[in-house]
């Protein structure tokens, strides 16, 4: 696999605050790179600085093998993106504003093929409407049309489903799918819903306070070591104390959820048996959410090839 | 009050009246002039006018188009007024500069005129100059230059000179385009003389 | 480049504010008209008090050239304030309606988008004085007619005749582009700085204003600052109805103005080149 983005040492101080800190990491093409941090993590300058808004303080990027600080144009050219809200002008409509953006890319294209592009974002119904009157997940998706419209090979979302609801959120999911397994894109997309990035990241990396906690594929991250189970009993009460007094206590988290190695979940169950509790549920679950909770707020790093 | 009776020179008298006849052979005439108007603060280009006369004393200048700037209470170019017989007394001041100075005063105090004096071609009845004192508005001067038309008594140039009170615009009002600064160190223009010229080109007589 | 300033132009006239400048012109021109229309001989002899001391003026003082300069007259604070409501709003007013960052994705160089965006606010300019100049030029000589032009500065009346007006209102409206230009690049240099358009533009306003006071205030310190300040060169259109015309101090100005020009403009393709876009 080509390596499409290399990011080294990258940098980036403002006055006192460290933004990002010495950070380093690749995407392969054909990746869906999840970018994740809490907010203020350093996410949106990381690529903010991939997309030569912001200039690093020090560190070097390389898109495409190309250096960014002396072919901005040449990668820019190949780069779409959103960067949280997507604003667009409101006065406007649709239709002018992908047509506008496409001429800024150099690929001024005929009406009918924006069309076309809107349509595959599900506004092709409201082309000529101003943007002004857009809802916000209209605006988000005109934000990814626009991102597409010169058809880049990558794509750098940042927060692409903020302010969605359920079904908005879905849908950008779908196209994401859709735009990394039939047409081939690369895409780098961050975000702090860790469920939604979990569903279609290929390729992960947590940043902390701009540095680099973990970097790897989901299945990487995830340490079968470190699972957390969730109990149902018949009798949760009995079934709780009966936990606190064996030798299951220090694994016992709150309620009936314990935190154990995977392999020793059944004779988590025996045991329970074994006491007469009668077990309705027993769930062992990587949770990525969880993972990224504990990786960020712990001293403790973990190490991600741990089996 | 004092009334002066002055037995007139029968020279200054019989001048006088020589002159007068020669100027009253032309009872109106309209002329084609150039007007130039030269005062210290105005920058006026040359203008054409038309000039008219009816005896004894109807003289009017007209542009036939744009603005006009004349001196207040208007070009005094008409000698009528100063050679009518019985309104002044006369005196004869003597020569200067190979013309005769005769004096005219007023006989009626209540007209603006104070005094006038006269300068004359002896020989060719013409009046040169005349230097007129009034009371509303200053003293002025009149010189005549003749040419073409002198066996008219009809002048190829007349130069008016007058008195203006100065003039003076607010800056903040005029908000000229000052570049240098240098207007703030010069004083505004104050009381100056100022002249009206007219070239006459051309006569069309009685 | 004509790509992105053909698209910068349409961004500004399909902005409704761009609009409000037109109106505003049509709206000061139009007052004035009316006014004078209405009563202007009794602004004439107010105005010409002091030489109607001593000389009689007759014929058409109030005609169509005289009123086109009072209007440019009255309007010299008014029309940096339009000019500042597009310019200050080139870089802020993206900024603050989150498109910058998107620009600023796109492939074109930052000093491009710059380019573009400046002869975006010039086109603005120019199309704004032509405006003014067919409603107040042409708009007055046909109300009122047009006539010899009677122009009273601070020590000296300069008359012009008739045919002698016209070009120079011409050099005139040409010199004010400039001008006004001057104004737009200081309210884009200022645009750079803000994610709202409210601050360049009051600021370019109060600049000006503050400047312009400086200017034609008679105070012997401020004499040594005046030919500095650009607003002492922006009424050098004035020269143009000076008689003679002041070639050499009026090409001094233009290029005085050509000069805060580049200098803004350089200034504003500096700082926007290093800026972090954050909006």
């Amino acid at each position: 696999m080509a390596c499409i983005a290399q990011v080294s040492h990258l940098t980036k101080r403002f006055d006192s605050l460290t933004a990002v800190d010495d950070l380093s990491f690749s995407v392969e093409e054909g990746d869906v790179y999840g970018f994740l941090g809490q907010n203020g993590a350093g996410k949106s300058t990381t690529l903010r600085i991939l997309l030569s808004l912001v200039r690093p303080t020090s560190g070097r990027v390389e898109i495409f093998g190309l250096d960014l600080a002396r072919h901005r144009k040449d990668i820019l050219r190949r780069v779409g993106a959103v960067i949280e809200q997507p604003d667009l002008y409101p006065f406007f409509s649709g239709l002018e504003n992908l047509d506008i953006f496409a001429r800024l890319s150099g690929k001024k294209q005929p009406r009918t093929t924006l069309l076309e592009q809107l349509d595959m974002v599900g506004l092709a119904s409201r082309a000529d409407d101003k943007v002004g009157t857009y809802s916000m997940g209209m605006k988000q998706r005109l934000g990814l049309a626009v991102a597409l419209v010169s058809d880049p090979a990558l794509l750098i979302l940042d927060e692409p489903t903020n302010g969605l609801d359920p079904q908005g959120i879905a849908d950008i999911r779908n196209l994401i799918l859709h735009l990394s397994r039939e047409r081939k894109k690369t895409l780098i997309v961050s975000s702090h819903l860790l469920a939604e990035v979990q569903l279609i990241a290929t390729r992960m990396l947590i940043i902390d306070k701009g540095r680099k906690v973990v970097e790897g594929t989901a299945g990487d991250l995830l340490n079968p070591a470190d699972t957390l189970v969730f109990l149902e009993t018949e009798d949760n009460a009995a079934a709780r104390a009966f936990l606190q007094n064996s030798t299951w206590a220090s694994a016992l988290k709150q309620g009936l959820t314990l935190h154990l190695d995977r392999r020793e979940v059944p004779q988590l169950n025996a045991d329970l048996v074994a006491a007469g509790i009668r077990v309705t549920r027993l769930e062992p679950r990587h949770s990525l959410e969880d993972y990224f909770l504990r990786l960020t707020t712990s001293a403790q790093h973990v190490a991600p090839f741990a089996h | 009050m004092y009334t002066i009776h002055i037995t007139q020179p029968r020279d200054a008298q019989s001048l006088l009246t020589a002159v007068r006849q020669k100027i009253e052979t032309v009872r109106k005439y309209e002329a084609k002039a150039l007007l130039t108007i030269d005062v210290s603060f105005m920058k006026v280009p040359p203008s054409e006018v038309q000039v008219s006369f009816n005896q004894p004393d109807q003289f009017s200048i007209t542009r036939q188009s744009g603005v006009s700037i004349l001196p207040k209470g208007g070009l005094h170019l008409s000698l009528g007024t100063l050679l009518q017989p019985g309104e002044f007394a006369i005196v004869d001041a003597g020569s200067a500069g190979g013309l005769r100075v005769i004096k005219l005063i007023p006989l009626k105090e209540s007209g603006d005129i104070v005094l006038s004096t006269l300068y004359i071609d002896e020989k060719s009845l013409l009046v040169r100059k005349a230097i007129t004192s009034t009371r509303e508005n200053g003293t002025y001067e009149l010189d005549l230059d003749y040419g073409k038309y002198a066996a008219y008594a009809l002048p190829d140039k007349a130069v008016f000179l007058f008195n203006t009170n100065g003039y003076k615009m607010p800056k903040g009002l005029s908000l000229d385009y000052d570049p240098h600064g240098s207007d703030a160190k010069a004083p505004p223009p104050g009381e100056a003389k100022g002249s009206v010229t007219l070239a006459y080109k051309s006569y069309t007589i009685n | 480049m004509w790509p992105l300033l053909r698209i910068e132009i349409r961004k500004i006239f399909r902005k409704p504010r761009t609009y409000i400048s037109f109106v505003a012109i049509a709206a000061m021109v139009w007052l004035i008209q009316l006014g004078l229309y209405a009563d202007g001989e009794s602004y004439i002899r107010f105005g010409m008090q002091s030489l109607s001391a001593s000389f009689d003026l007759g014929g058409k003082i109030l005609n169509g050239y005289l009123v086109c300069y009072i209007i440019l007259q009255t309007f010299l604070m008014q029309v940096p304030l339009l000019i500042a409501l597009v310019a200050g709003d080139m870089i802020a007013g993206e900024a603050g309606m989150g498109t910058l960052r998107l620009l600023l994705t796109k492939p074109a160089g930052r000093g491009e988008l710059l380019g573009a965006k400046f002869g975006a606010t010039f086109v603005y300019t120019v199309t704004l004085l032509i405006w003014m100049a067919l409603l107040a030029l042409a708009g007055s000589v046909l109300l009122f007619g047009a006539g010899d032009l009677m122009i009273m500065r601070n020590q000296e009346v300069d008359l012009l005749l008739s045919g002698d007006v016209l070009w120079r209102y011409m050099f005139a409206f040409a010199f004010a582009i400039v001008a006004m230009t001057t104004v737009a690049s200081l309210a884009f240099f200022l645009s750079v700085w803000a994610r709202n358009a409210i601050g360049p533009i009051v600021a370019t306003v109060s600049i000006v204003i503050v400047l312009t006071i400086l200017s034609t205030m008679d105070i012997p310190f401020f004499d040594r600052l005046k030919p500095y300040l650009f607003t002492t060169h922006m009424i050098g259109w004035k020269g143009f109805f000076y008689n003679p015309v002041p070639w050499r101090d009026i090409g001094v100005s233009a290029a005085i103005l050509i000069g805060h020009i580049l200098v803004f403009l350089g200034a504003t393709w500096y700082v926007f080149k290093r800026k972090d876009i954050l909006s």
